[in-house]
């Protein structure tokens, strides 16, 4: 993902603080065209703010971001330009119809596309006579799905856009809307609380917690390193908290049941290895779901599930 | 039910705790205070009573305001509708609408009532405290039908407001019987007209209510499509053709508010020339231009308040949609301000022209001396200055405050609240000592509260010219330079040059003597400064919004 030249986002060392509180911690990410990166945390990890900062909404106070080379606070036209947003919140103007509001909005994107954009709405089923403010909630995210998409932007910056939309919607129109994007070439940042959704859509996955990126990983690597290891009550005395804690890529042990249930993000190589050289005796081996690795990276999450 | 009658009162009140402690004790209290200073400072040249009457329609607006934006929390936004958790109070539809309106007139009635019996020596009649509550109810409750969604279009809002706003003026010009021409029965028309608005105003809010909590189709809308055809207002079929983004930006800051400044001026400018056509007094006419004055100040907060500038705003979105520079946002805000503002000053000046059309000048005035030696051609000087200079004002004021507003900071905001609130009581006394002042022009310019404040602290002016020099060096800089260019600023200083080339040519052709003309060029200059100062100011607020 750092490799190539044609980076799309290019952020190093970004940090930003709230009333001391640090909403960003030093990050640092790379973004290629052609990618789905999917954005992950607790409420307040610090998802809107970078979103903010790749829109130029926030002026990076330490660090660099730069999109499409260029930094956005600088040159927010160039740069939003390229760009498909949609928040969780679409702020649509009520008085405008849907007629009157996509042809408001292609006037800002050269690359607008009116056939395009004509069978994105039609695909809504909406009436395009009919004023915003009388859509529902789900009705309004998807008309500004399609303004974010009609202009074929080459980077779809879509802050939590499930929330208004209903299961149906979300698992088919979204997703088709990202798979377009991603076809064409182009590329989608996308933050969700909906992490099957997260698993489905994305390449790449970010996970943040308080302002730091966790884990940041292609997402079938995620998938295919993160494993429980279910060791029984005698063979984990017998090898010792303190040997089983020097595993690599140990990110917590839970006793449930008489059992120690052993979270790991190690790739099946190194386990063998590390299992070997333990002598340790494994009832089950299982891979994590994205939930499952969600909480263990996230300790706010831990304190909500009990644990 | 009388529990639940409490439980409601109570919600109503709790929740507007903060605008009533303001309202009902804090500004009595301020006003109080200040008193003995004011009758001291401003006691010679602005009669203090009215001061005390404009602090009190001050503090009842506030109240208003408070009853009116608590009563409306609606499911979906924050401003418009009936809260709907009431909706679900087991209460009948009349009670839900009755006891928050009541409410409120009952505060707002006794406060005033409250207001004229401890801060004035005059003793209110019966009729008079009828007419009071009456009309507090009857606006308040039609107010409140409107908010809660009887008519939905904007223009439609206005109007009937409006007209409402006629039949309780008309109402209590009939009680009081001002013209003291009308018949006998001239109080009991009055009466019946105040006591109908007040009824068909609860009723109204009964209907509203009704309505939602039912949630059925029934509908209320005046058709006026010909209003629809003067293309001031969204067109649902039409298409604009945009050449770019800034014109589409252009499009949508007129669309969804600039037009609101000449259409409201607009309105009550029909009502003045109706009101002086039906022979209303010059008073009642006055007191229409005084509004007129109000509206066209508040224009910048309103222009403001349009997405950029608002806390209530999530700016996020508007700008991530918009691919605008700073300046491009910031320049269609105020090129739109300035369309609304000088439409709404054509309107503006034709009330004066038209009324002295039709109910003739006054036969006698106070000013008369300073003017029965003036010649035609400095008569005309003095008239085209008046036109530009109190155009000049007018954009002045509220660009300046839009500008500042766009910054989206508590101080800037208490700032410019202070600003206009004594730009206010500076241009009111101004007027108010100019209209009551014989003597010559000179004489008169040099007494006005506005000459004693700026030759008794020149540096107030010195701050414009500097500030405005600053900040034209600051566009010379990198920071600055990225924001906005000189060669986008070009045309807008232009514009403000040639305004203050034909200001002053026309001063010096008044021949004045040295001192006053040099005063009043040296003040010309400041105003165009002040009239060029937003296009400097907007593009800087606007990009610290944006990027924060």
């Amino acid at each position: 993902m750092q490799s190539a030249d044609n980076l799309i986002i290019n952020i190093q060392g970004l940090s930003r603080e709230f009333d001391k509180h640090k909403a960003l911690d030093n990050i640092d990410l790379q973004v290629e065209s052609g990618q789905v990166i999917g954005i992950v945390g607790e409420n307040g990890a610090g998802k809107t703010t970078l979103i903010k900062h790749l829109l130029g909404l926030y002026r990076a106070e330490q660090g660099s971001v730069s999109v499409f080379g260029l930094d956005p606070v600088n040159n927010p036209a160039e740069v939003l330009g390229k760009i498909g947003y949609l928040s969780e919140q679409p702020d649509l103007p009520g008085w405008m119809t849907i007629a009157q509001y996509m042809n408001y909005m292609s006037a800002f994107y050269t690359g607008w596309d009116d056939s395009y954009a004509s069978n994105l709405i039609k695909a809504t089923s909406l009436d395009i006579n009919k004023k915003i403010k009388s859509l529902s909630k789900g009705q309004q995210a998807r008309v500004g799905l399609c303004a974010a998409q009609a202009h074929k932007p080459e980077l779809l910056l879509l802050d939590e856009p499930s929330s208004g939309l209903d299961p149906l919607v979300r698992k088919e129109i979204l997703s088709a809307a990202i798979r377009t994007v991603v076809d064409d070439g182009r590329s989608v940042v996308f933050s969700s609380h909906f992490l099957d959704e997260v698993e489905r859509i994305c390449d790449h996955l970010v996970m943040f917690s308080k302002g730091k990126i966790v884990l940041s990983a292609p997402m079938s690597e995620v998938l295919e390193h993160h494993k429980i290891l279910i060791i029984g009550s005698d063979e984990f005395k017998r090898v010792g908290n303190s040997n089983i804690e020097k595993l690599p890529g140990l990110l917590r042990v839970k006793e449930k049941r008489g059992e120690y249930l052993v979270s790991l993000n190690i790739s099946d190589d190194l386990l063998l290895s590390a299992t070997d050289s333990l002598s340790l005796k494994i009832i089950d081996k299982r891979l994590m779901t994205l939930d499952e690795i969600f909480v263990c990276y996230c300790p706010e999450q831990q304190a909500v599930n009990g644990e | 039910m009388v529990l639940m009658i409490r439980a409601l009162l109570w919600e109503v009140l709790y929740k507007n705790r903060l605008g009533l402690t303001i309202g009902l004790i804090i500004v009595p209290l301020v006003w109080l205070l200040l008193e003995t200073y004011l009758e001291k400072a401003i006691g010679d040249f602005l009669p203090i009573g009215k001061v005390s009457f404009a602090i009190m329609l001050l503090s009842v607006l506030f109240l208003y305001t408070t009853f009116s934006y608590v009563d409306t929390n609606s499911k979906e936004k924050a401003n418009e509708g009936f809260p709907t958790h009431i909706l679900r109070l087991p209460l009948p539809t009349w009670v839900l609408s009755v006891v928050p309106i009541l409410l409120g007139t009952v505060v707002v009635a006794s406060f005033i009532l409250m207001w004229i019996n401890v801060f004035s020596d005059f003793e209110l009649s019966w009729l008079m405290q009828f007419t009071i509550c009456s009309v507090a109810g009857a606006f308040i409750s039609w107010s409140q039908a409107i908010n809660w969604g009887l008519n939905t279009p904007m223009i439609q809002k206005v109007v009937l407001l409006l007209s409402v706003i006629a039949g309780l003026v008309f109402s209590v010009l009939a009680i009081f019987d001002i013209d003291e021409s009308s018949s006998a029965y001239s109080k009991l028309y009055g009466s019946l007209g105040l006591i109908l608005l007040l009824l068909s105003g609860y009723f109204f809010c009964f209907i509203t209510l009704l309505r939602t909590r039912r949630s059925d189709n029934f509908q209320f809308r005046l058709e006026l499509s010909f209003l629809n055809r003067l293309r001031l207002f969204p067109n649902n079929t039409k298409l604009a053709n945009f050449s770019n983004g800034l014109s589409a930006q252009y499009w949508y800051e007129w669309k969804s508010l600039a037009y609101v400044i000449p259409l409201t001026i607009g309105l009550i400018s029909i009502v003045e020339i109706v009101a002086s056509m039906f022979g209303a007094e010059r008073k009642i006419i006055l007191m229409g231009v005084m509004m007129m004055t109000t509206v066209f100040l508040m224009s910048a907060h309103f222009m403001a308040c349009n997405k950029l500038g608002s806390e209530k705003f999530n700016i996020l979105p508007h700008c991530a949609t918009r691919p605008l520079s700073d300046f491009d946002l910031a320049i269609s805000k105020l090129n739109m301000l300035a369309l609304g503002v000088v439409i709404a000053y054509l309107f503006f000046i034709s009330v004066p022209v038209l009324s002295i059309y039709i109910i003739g000048l006054p036969e006698t005035t106070a000013s008369s001396n300073a003017i029965e030696n003036i010649s035609l051609a400095k008569m005309i000087s003095t008239l085209i200055l008046a036109l530009i200079v109190f155009l000049a004002i007018f954009w002045a004021a509220s660009a300046n405050g839009c500008a500042i507003l766009l910054r989206d900071s508590k101080l800037m905001f208490i700032l410019n609240i202070t600003g206009f609130m004594g730009l206010g009581v500076l241009f009111l006394g101004s007027i108010i000592y100019f209209k009551g002042q014989p003597g010559d022009f000179e004489t008169v310019l040099k007494a006005s509260p506005a000459y004693q404040l700026v030759s008794e602290n020149p540096h107030l002016l010195s701050l414009i010219v500097t500030g405005a020099i600053l900040l034209l060096i600051a566009f010379l800089l990198p920071p600055f330079r990225r924001i906005a260019s000189l060669s986008q600023l070009r045309t807008y200083g232009l514009i403000c040059a040639t305004g203050l080339v034909i200001s002053l040519v026309l001063v010096w052709s008044l021949e004045l003597p040295t001192k006053a003309s040099a005063f009043a060029s040296y003040s010309l200059v400041n105003l165009f400064l002040l009239c060029f100062l937003p296009f400097l100011v907007a593009p800087i607020s606007v990009a610290k919004n944006r990027h924060r």
